[in-house]
């Protein structure tokens, strides 16, 4: 680490009037993804309006934290103040439908494939009330 | 709109690591160039087109210029996917009336400034308005270049074709075997074989090594973009435009719009430029462009048709890959030298060449009053 590396260990989200559940949540040990209050269309990344009914009537849903890995790709270079390098990043698509992006942790990167199973972890950034979704394999 | 307006004049500045001078200069210097090349003056500039995330205020350019007054003035978004957007709408402004003359300006110290490979740190670069407002669900998870934010999706997308990195390599000892003999490259006289591709490092591993990225580049590109019929009069060799499209969306058809308007499809295309910021985009493009059918670039790209002598020659100038990261624009001023056959890769008889960034296009050819 540098002397100027941020006291964090990990980029703090950019939280903002739509975002903010998701990243709260995972601060509290949830993983939550937005639902709609009408039609229950669930929708990742959040948006203002559920895209298939319009509806204003936002709800979050705390999902099974299972998935798959849906894509993946391990990040080597340019280095940076908040990672020890590579570092794995995955999209998982959860049971329940949406995709969300991640790391994944708990096992060496190059046992990663496509359609691996894993399950949520969660872990702290430098806010107390900002967590960030974690994955790995399930049942490790 | 077909073949209503014409690229009449392109410049641009020398391409480098380290300008020594500000962004506003670059575009200024390449402005004029353009200006020089056409045989116009800043008297005749009543438009102005650039990227939303240019630098250079319109303002500032007319006011380092001395350009008059403008009519007309827009940016274009997505990044350097509105490379060719730039040509559609200032084909759009001058087959309306709505200018005379437009101005399209890029200019960049995306080395010496600020880097653009570089890992952005989302807290002190707002992403609101850039068109990379998703990459915030990527940076707490450490994907924070535009190397790695552009690669989530795409092992999916290989697996799905039996694409692996190496056979970018095929595409990659193409385009540097086009910069070795460009002058204006940054790999000017640097040819690799495949072997040096997959003996550079893994940037995103299994998607990138080092030589499937683009440049860092300091420089600016400029084009003017008027009537083709005020274009006969000037001193180059028009280069029409007849198609342009913009797209946004999943499959947005837009590659079909501008093969529609120009009355042509991908088998009329004599030499084909496609934006390749990185290596896999190459490919993307071939597909959405009908070059090849989906599944089929791999199989294109090794048998060499694409490469010197092929018979679809793409990136002749080394693209943004071997040449320079001019965002795209230096992939519309080398269609626009191959359509005047001056390209120092020139593809013999060259008419049509199209220029494509993402799903936006332009279909650039010869005159044919």
């Amino acid at each position: 680490m540098t002397d100027t590396a941020p006291a964090y260990t990990r980029p703090v989200p950019v939280l903002d009037a739509d975002n903010a559940f998701y990243w709260r949540a995972a601060a509290q040990g949830e993983l939550r993804v937005q639902s709609c209050g009408e039609c229950g269309a669930l929708c990742h990344p959040p948006v203002p309006l559920c895209p298939v009914c319009h509806s204003a009537e936002r709800e979050t849903r705390q999902v099974s934290g299972l998935g798959r890995v849906a894509s993946f790709m391990i990040v080597h270079h340019p280095p940076n103040p908040w990672f020890e390098m590579p570092i794995g990043v995955v999209s998982i698509e959860l049971e329940e439908g949406p995709q969300v992006t991640s790391n994944i942790v708990g096992v060496p990167l190059e046992e990663v494939d496509l359609g691996m199973e894993v399950e949520v972890l969660f872990a702290g950034t430098d806010d107390p009330e900002v967590g960030v979704p974690l994955f790995r394999p399930r049942g490790r | 709109m077909r073949g209503i307006a014409a690229i009449a004049g392109i410049g641009q500045t020398d391409f480098s690591k380290s300008s020594g001078r500000s962004e506003l200069q670059l575009a200024a210097e390449a402005s004029l160039a353009a200006l020089a090349d056409a045989g116009l003056t800043v008297d005749d500039v009543d438009g102005m087109v650039t990227f939303t995330i240019d630098n250079t205020e319109d303002n500032e350019l007319m006011r380092t210029l001395g350009v008059p007054q403008l009519s007309y003035t827009v940016r274009t978004p997505h990044g350097g996917a509105g490379s060719a957007v730039t040509v559609f709408a200032a084909a759009t402004a001058v087959a309306t009336g709505a200018a005379r003359h437009v101005l399209v300006y890029r200019a960049l110290n995306a080395r010496s400034g600020n880097r653009f490979g570089r890992a952005r740190d989302p807290g002190s670069s707002p992403t609101k308005g850039t068109g990379w407002d998703f990459a915030n669900w990527l940076a707490p998870y450490g994907a924070l270049s535009p190397a790695a934010i552009l690669s989530m999706q795409t092992l999916p997308w290989m697996r799905a074709r039996g694409l692996t990195n190496r056979d970018f390599a095929d595409y990659i000892v193409g385009i540097r075997d086009f910069a070795a003999t460009n002058p204006a490259a940054w790999f000017y006289k640097r040819p690799i074989t495949v072997e040096d591709h997959q003996a550079s490092r893994w940037i995103v591993e299994p998607i990138l090594r080092l030589f499937d990225c683009c440049q860092e580049t300091d420089g600016g590109v400029a084009l003017v973009v008027t009537t083709t019929e005020r274009a006969r009069d000037l001193k180059q060799t028009p280069a029409v435009v007849l198609g342009a499209a913009q797209g946004v969306g999943r499959d947005p058809g837009s590659p079909g719009r501008a093969f529609a308007m120009a009355g042509l499809g991908p088998q009329d295309l004599d030499a084909a430029m496609i934006y390749d910021a990185f290596s896999p985009h190459l490919y993307m493009g071939l597909e959405s462009l009908g070059i090849c059918k989906e599944g089929d670039a791999k199989d294109f790209v090794a048998s060499g048709a694409i490469a010197r002598g092929g018979s679809l020659p793409v990136n002749t100038n080394g693209g943004l890959i071997g040449e320079a990261y001019l965002h795209g624009m230096n992939l519309i001023t080398e269609a626009v030298r191959q359509v005047r056959g001056t390209a120092v890769n020139q593809v013999e008889d060259a008419e049509v060449v199209s220029m494509s960034s993402g799903t936006n296009v332009c279909i650039l050819g010869r005159d044919r009053k």
